[in-house]
């Protein structure tokens, strides 16, 4: 849990600096990963916390971040999401819709470098987790 | 298939939570949570410092030294462009209405939200001054005697700036007086909507005209937006277009000016 906790509020500094939404590259790697309800709880703090640092009205990123998660988790019932393809391209489409709703620019190219991001967390976090199960 | 969590009643309670909230914000009742606007903006203060410093993004001092400089000419340049006027109007027994009572509030850049660094400029920034320190929607922020962008938004502690490279339109004129409309198309900066008849130079330095409103909030005349970096006269067309360039280097800037009202 510590790393993710780390994950989280390197995950702020840099919202408060670009407009690439690698917040939407972690919640969809977490979501795949994890499958709790936390989640739900990760993403409505972490749209706050974006939604304070671009004086947009309170819970407008969170309700997105929410319906997100949610359209992952829908998914996930049905097909099996723990795979590098589709981390890549729901992050993918989750950024360039998010970046389409919330008006900014280079959409294409900041959508991309954010759906890498979510492939090298997951790639990561993947192993990290292979790792521990098998020290246990 | 796997047997997993229940998530349903999680996403019903949270996204219960965001509707909520999302009311009371845009009805403007959660105002009273502008206290936690001064917490992020401290973090966001940190972290675009330290973008600031990153040595791709920090420039050479010496380069910085003659972009400073750079800019302490052109605004003595807009200086006295801007005296010969008033010794004009004045050997004409006009009196000139330049506001003279203008107040400048320091401001620092905590974020530039849409910038990219190395692959766009800023098209806004956030800065660590609102509504508490008198300022306005719709006030000039500048560099020296350089407008950056006109406020947008403005909360409690913070205040959100169009730069004038986005989306701005506000009137302006050249040093030889050609009235145009500068706007801002995203990355570039135009002059519009200047007559045929009038003769504009590249190079020629292009200046606010003023727009202040009753409540003496508003662009204050003879600030500097830029020079004409090309132009583009079609005998066909009903007016000429140039291209503009400021001498302010956005993606550099950590602190700014407001003009407050110049009432």
């Amino acid at each position: 849990m510590f790393p993710i906790f780390i994950l989280f509020f390197l995950l702020i500094i840099i919202s408060s600096l670009t407009t690439i939404p690698l917040s939407i590259a972690v919640l969809s790697v977490i979501t795949v990963l994890f499958e709790k309800s936390w989640v739900f709880f990760a993403a409505f703090l972490l749209g706050l916390f974006l939604d304070l640092f671009g004086l947009r009205p309170l819970a407008q990123t969170s309700l997105f971040f929410v319906l997100f998660v949610f359209i992952i988790w829908l998914y996930e019932r049905k097909f099996e999401t723990q795979t590098l393809t589709f981390v890549f391209f729901s992050s993918f489409l989750g950024s360039l819709i998010y970046l389409i709703v919330f008006r900014y620019n280079n959409i294409l190219f900041q959508a991309f470098v954010s759906a890498l991001f979510a492939v090298l967390v997951f790639h990561l976090i993947q192993n990290s987790k292979i790792k521990t199960q098998k020290l246990k | 298939m796997k047997r997993r969590e229940n998530f349903l009643p999680t996403f019903l309670v949270v996204a219960f939570l965001c509707i909520l909230i999302l009311t009371l914000s845009l009805s403007g009742k959660l105002k009273f949570l502008s206290f936690l606007e001064k917490s992020t903006s401290a973090i966001q203060s940190l972290s675009y410092n330290l973008l600031q410093k990153l040595p791709f993004i920090s420039e050479d001092l010496k380069i910085k030294k003659l972009k400073d400089e750079n800019l302490n000419l052109l605004s003595k340049i807009a200086d006295f462009e801007k005296l010969q006027k008033e010794n004009a109007a004045l050997s004409d027994q006009f009196q000139t209405s330049y506001p003279r009572s203008t107040k400048l509030l320091k401001a620092d850049i905590i974020g530039a939200p849409g910038f990219v660094p190395g692959i766009s400029q800023p098209i806004n920034l956030i800065l660590n001054k609102g509504s508490k320190d008198n300022v306005k929607e719709g006030s000039a922020v500048v560099i020296k005697d350089n407008l950056v962008g006109i406020i947008a938004k403005v909360s409690n502690n913070l205040s959100y700036v169009n730069i004038i490279n986005n989306s701005a339109s506000f009137t302006a004129k050249t040093e030889n007086g050609a009235l145009g409309v500068v706007k801002g198309t995203g990355e570039s900066l135009t002059l519009d909507n200047v007559q045929l008849l009038e003769n504009i130079k590249n190079s020629e330095i292009v200046l606010t005209y003023g727009d202040i409103n009753s409540d003496g909030v508003g662009i204050p005349p003879d600030l500097v937006v830029g020079k004409i970096t090309e132009i583009e006269k079609n005998p066909s067309n009903l007016f000429q277009k140039a291209k503009l360039q400021s001498h302010v280097d956005f993606t550099k800037l950590s602190t700014v000016f407001i003009y407050l009202e110049t009432k």
